[in-house]
């Protein structure tokens, strides 16, 4: 089953092409990677995806909803089944730690305050921070921390579907393979699809099942990391060799 | 949606648990069990067998309410998970924070009050200090650039000029012009009673050159640009520009402060000068409409009756109130920590400190003019 499914997609940004008829489908229980150069239209596509922007023509269905005729409401219960985790965090710098966490739960489910701590807390713990971050504020938080407290956020509701822009990129090595580690463990437990946005090499190795490169407007490939490998494609060959610094 | 529904055999209390136990259809759930607060010192078994759907919040309400029923001495036990829930529910057990977080003291409100005053003591401390610096390295760039003038940049000198004062006259004409009607329709009524008439031009040109103009192109400036100086200098501080220019050795003092500030000194003099002329030629059509005193007659009496001093004064005034207005501006800029939250913080600040700063000023002023008799 699809959980997205993006038919001759194209969007257009002051006139120039960012996406040329793409069409691709993510299917569900898998890490999806986006990838391609900077300027190939990653964010912007994932912009379409979580309704923040629409495309200048094409369909995109998310579980089951055509973003393009989704109705208000519709689109709120959508919002609810999905987490996104923007590239800097996007903490909400007003509220401390557990109440950027619980927020969500507050606003949308009448679970009363001790179980929402509860599970603001329990997801804290899931994504390796200590419970004394609990009342920090965002400002005095590491940019790591910062990325790791999002993602809490992110899963507040356990969503079916997370999509993450550039979970690694401004984290340290090892902070980065633990982000990884930590996806793939969580991918485990909760039943999610994963829609990722990266270039880093090693994540691409390590937790993406399948994923599409970007190049010129075009879905260049779109497979998993072996077929990726084996390919020919010049423009492949030449990413997959910049990637790992060859 | 979670549903809850209990049978019992004698001491054994069976609880079977059914439907979507996810996030949002909890509401249920959680109620019936809080009506099994009753059951103490029971033997209690939780038959989850017929539970479809199960999330983190779901399993955290039955690990809780579970564990408040053992501390009422009841004995529990959970039966019928499938073997990926008995996972799940080791995972949450394993993550789900063991005990109770210890909320800092902010909730009490005498705590609140006295945490804030020390803040708020120590915050006007530092600020204080941190403004002698700010006008210590101020004064510094003042005179290397009164020494090395050809390093004065003229470009942003003028950029400034054309931002703060060029663009800002539709709003001062607007304003002041207003005022000036304002003014002028108060004391035209209060001058007739007495058929004192004529006098309206004294009354104007005197309130409005010496005290209302200057006042009312501070005002305007302040709310326009003090925001604007703290806004662009804050943002540049968050993105570092601030940073990367000294490392190349471009003070930002001479580079930032300097150009607005000189700006707002070259221009406040020309700004209060606009004004004066907007709001008497607003004062002199009510004049004319409200009194019969033609524009020729009351360009006469102002020539005759109001002495240039007052006009001087408001002048003279006006590069004191742009250098304040600059100095909070870019002082606050650079006060804006690395966080945007910061931004709207000091940015209100600023306006309100230059507005204050402005206002105290001339009070100073007038209270020492009074005292010289001048």
């Amino acid at each position: 089953m699809e959980v997205v499914s993006v038919k001759d997609l194209t969007s257009t940004y002051e006139g120039k092409i960012i996406h040329d008829n793409i069409s691709f489908d993510i299917e569900a229980d898998e890490i999806f990677g986006i990838l391609g150069g900077s300027g190939s239209g990653k964010s912007t596509l994932l912009r379409h995806l979580i309704l923040l922007t629409k495309p200048d023509s094409g369909e995109i269905e998310v579980l089951g909803n055509n973003l393009h005729r989704i109705s208000r409401k519709k689109a709120q219960e959508l919002r609810q089944k999905w987490g996104v985790l923007f590239q800097f965090g996007a903490l909400y710098s007003s509220l401390n730690v557990l109440e950027n966490i619980s927020l969500v739960l507050k606003e949308y489910t009448q679970i009363d305050e001790t179980l929402i701590e509860e599970i603001a807390r329990t997801k804290i713990a899931m994504v390796g921070l200590d419970d004394s971050v609990a009342f920090l504020n965002p400002s005095e938080l590491s940019g790591g921390m910062k990325k790791r407290v999002a993602l809490a956020r992110a899963l507040a509701m356990d969503p079916t579907l997370l999509f993450l822009d550039e979970p690694t990129s401004g984290l340290d090595p090892k902070g980065a393979r633990m982000f990884d580690e930590l996806l793939l463990e969580l991918r485990a437990m909760l039943n999610l699809s994963v829609v990722v946005v990266t270039h880093d090499p090693f994540s691409i190795d390590r937790i993406l099942d399948r994923f599409i490169l970007l190049h010129d407007a075009k879905i260049r490939f779109d497979g998993t990391i072996e077929q990726f490998r084996s390919s020919n494609d010049i423009i492949v060959r030449e990413f997959l060799e910049s990637a790992h610094g060859k | 949606m979670a549903n809850l529904s209990i049978s019992n055999e004698g001491q054994l209390f069976l609880i079977k648990a059914s439907g979507d136990w996810s996030v949002r259809e909890l509401t249920e759930a959680s109620l019936y069990f809080r009506q099994y607060r009753i059951l103490t010192n029971k033997e209690i078994v939780f038959d989850a067998k017929d539970i479809e759907n199960i999330d983190t919040a779901g399993m955290l309400l039955i690990i809780t309410s579970l564990e408040k029923l053992e501390r009422q001495g009841c004995k529990t036990r959970i039966e019928g998970f499938s073997s990926k829930q008995q996972q799940f529910y080791e995972l949450v057990q394993k993550y789900r924070p063991k005990e109770s977080l210890q909320h800092s003291n902010r909730r009490f409100l005498l705590m609140r009050l006295y945490r804030s005053v020390g803040e708020n003591v120590v915050e006007a401390v530092r600020s204080l200090f941190f403004f002698l610096y700010f006008f210590g390295e101020n004064i510094v760039a003042v005179f290397y650039t009164i020494f090395h003038p050809s390093t004065l940049r003229t470009d942003t000198l003028f950029k400034q000029l054309e931002l703060s004062a060029l663009r800002a006259l539709p709003i001062i004409a607007v304003t002041s012009f207003l005022i000036g009607i304002v003014v002028a329709f108060q004391a035209a009524v209060q001058l007739e009673k007495f058929g004192a008439n004529i006098f309206i031009v004294e009354m104007l040109g005197i309130s409005l050159f010496r005290e209302l103009s200057p006042l009312i192109g501070a005002i305007v400036i302040a709310g326009r640009s003090a925001s604007a100086f703290t806004a662009q200098i804050g943002v540049m501080r968050i993105t570092e520009e601030v940073d990367a220019m000294k490392t190349m050795g471009f003070d930002p003092h001479r580079f930032l402060v300097l150009p607005r500030m000189l700006a707002l000194v070259i221009a406040m003099p020309l700004i209060v000068f606009f004004a004066d002329i907007v709001a008497l030629g607003g004062g002199m059509i009510v004049a004319y409409v409200q009194l019969d005193i033609s524009y020729t007659e009351f360009i006469n009496r102002l020539e005759h009756s109001v002495a240039v001093k007052h006009f001087v004064i408001g002048i003279v005034k006006a590069p004191f109130f742009g250098w304040i207005i600059a100095a909070v501006g870019c002082f606050r800029g650079f006060q804006i920590a690395y966080n945007t939250e910061s931004v709207g913080k000091y940015t209100t600040m600023s306006v309100v400190n230059a507005i204050f700063f402005v206002i105290a000023f001339d009070a100073l002023f007038s209270i020492m003019l009074t005292q010289w008799g001048i």
